[in-house]
């Protein structure tokens, strides 16, 4: 019989590109004790902020309490209809400023996490309940469900418990592949969008692309931006940071495997965010520090960066470079063993999103 | 401890390959989403057409207006026709053009909430195509279509 998990991790190993990075590295307490420490730093400041966007929201919530005569209520806030959106919207604010001050204080105690997460769904889920999609706290949503099944811990237990500290790193594994893969399905959106069916639309790689897409945006929202004028002017002006943008989504997931690559894809992800209120005047200030959180701070990231390292690791460029200046044999062979695993990946996730697109089509 | 990482690989593959086909149902239904599945499609498709849904208002409270007036030009409404109010109208447009009759009657519903400081209002829902850079740059419109005629009536209820 196939052992499916062997094969896998085995597969999930070979992702990560050239044969020396394939090894398993020895245990090395001193540095699992280094990841576990950086890892609790970032659910520290993770809570604290949490704190600050209970405060911001208030408002938000309120105004949902008296926005009663209309909603369409998600699932986790269908309860709602039985007190009353105004009741019940009141009940999760006040929820909300509790959980988020027991969460700010006790942030080592699971029970404190799940009441956070548990009125922040909430709250998250009310946002989403006006007709319309509201996807700004969704991944801050997902790090307070993530981080809720942390365990409790201790200064004690994280330098002595070998197993604490595992807990730890597999709760940041999973939420740091979950956020690297809300990034590749954006990219593949993308991706996808680069092959128009739709006669209405240009190719998501033309070079005016992001002049088409920003204008459409400020039109939409009667707003102007810093950069506006300019892709109106010059409408290739954006092409270089679009491709840039599309690259680093689209293969956001393979930083999973590739450590070296979480700090520069969090880099350019952070500026990526800021940018976009340069061009479409919206601001996403959560984006940036969840990518700075779980990415640029990632428990997994390089104790040391190393600019070599980085390189090599790029998804189809790293190998690239790799086979031109080190690798004596047939070149794009060599590549392609380097690198087949990554178009499997990025296929398999693009075939499973236009999927049920299809089947609508198809059935229609 | 070996043995349970590697279980880990397989059930992470297969969470990620369940949550991008749940998020890919929720994008081709559209509305709005399998909450928490959020399928992250954002500007990915460069329309070149800019289709400008919008409410033009044709009388309120029974009297006619002179001329029929775009609702962010009214003082009366503009106050509370935001960015919200905006992305319902287009998602109620995006519905009546995919033929989703019972998600734009629900989309007008949550829309209308917007004229309760009126008795009633009678308006139309139209859209305007453009080329976005043409319209940046120049203003310039290519086409306008009426899609539909309503009137919004205060009910005792609300």
């Amino acid at each position: 019989m196939i052992d499916i998990a062997a094969r896998a991790s085995q597969f999930a190993r070979r992702l990560s590109g050239d044969a020396a990075r394939h090894q398993r590295l020895p245990y090395d307490a001193e540095v699992h004790r280094w990841r576990a420490h950086e890892a609790w730093q970032v659910v520290r400041i993770f809570y604290a902020v949490m704190l600050v966007i209970m405060f911001w929201q208030l408002s938000s919530i309120w105004d949902n309490a008296n926005t009663a005569q209309a909603v369409d209520l998600r699932w986790p806030v269908i309860w709602m209809q039985i007190a009353g959106v105004k009741l019940s919207a009141t009940l999760v604010l006040f929820g909300m400023f509790a959980s988020a001050v027991l969460g700010a204080v006790f942030y080592r105690h699971r029970a404190a996490r799940i009441a956070v997460a548990l009125f922040f769904v909430q709250h998250v889920a009310l946002n989403t309940s006006f007709g319309y999609v509201n996807n700004s706290l969704h991944i801050w949503m997902w790090m307070s469900i993530g981080f809720a099944c942390l365990p409790t811990v201790t200064d004690q237990g994280l330098v002595h418990s070998r197993q604490l500290r595992q807990q730890t790193l597999t709760v940041f594994a999973w939420l740091t592949g979950l956020v690297l893969l809300f990034y590749t399905l954006s990219g593949i959106a993308k991706l996808i969008g680069a092959v128009p069916l739709d006669p209405d639309k240009l190719s998501s790689l033309a070079p005016d692309a992001l002049a088409y897409l920003v204008l459409n945006r400020l039109l939409a929202a009667d707003e102007v931006s810093v950069l506006g004028d300019l892709l109106a002017m010059v409408p290739a002006a954006g092409w270089p940071v679009y491709l840039l943008v599309i690259y680093v989504e689209a293969f956001a997931f393979v930083a999973l495997f590739r450590p070296a690559l979480l700090q520069l894809f969090g880099a350019i992800l952070v500026v990526f965010h800021i940018g976009i209120w340069f061009f479409m005047d919206i601001q996403f200030p959560m984006q940036p520090l969840q990518v700075l959180l779980l990415l640029v701070w990632s428990p997994f990231r390089p104790r040391q960066w190393n600019t070599r390292e980085t390189v090599q690791a790029l998804p189809l460029f790293g190998s690239a470079y790799l086979a031109a200046t080190t690798h004596a044999g047939n070149k794009l062979a060599y590549w392609w063993r380097q690198e087949w695993r990554v178009f499997v990946v990025i296929g398999v996730l693009t075939v499973l999103d236009i999927l049920p697109e299809l089947i609508k089509r198809t059935l229609a | 401890m070996m043995k349970r990482g590697r279980y880990h690989f397989a059930a992470a593959a297969v969470a990620a390959c369940a949550y991008t086909l749940v998020a890919g149902y929720g994008a081709s239904y559209r509305f709005p989403e399998v909450f928490p599945f959020f399928n992250w499609a954002l500007f990915s498709f460069p329309p070149k057409v800019y289709d400008e849904w919008s409410i033009r208002i044709l009388a309120v409270n029974g009297r006619t207006l002179p001329t029929p007036a775009w609702i962010e030009n009214m003082p009366r409404f503009s106050g509370v026709y935001d960015t919200g109010e905006r992305k319902q109208v287009r998602e109620w447009g995006a519905r009546v053009q995919a033929g989703d009759a019972e998600g734009a009657q629900r989309q007008r519903a949550l829309f209308e909430r917007m004229f309760y400081s009126a008795r009633s209002v009678d308006y139309e829902l139209v859209v305007r195509y453009s080329n976005p850079i043409e319209r940046w740059r120049t203003g310039k419109l290519q086409d306008q279509q009426v899609i539909a005629t309503h009137r919004w009536e205060r009910t005792i209820d609300d």
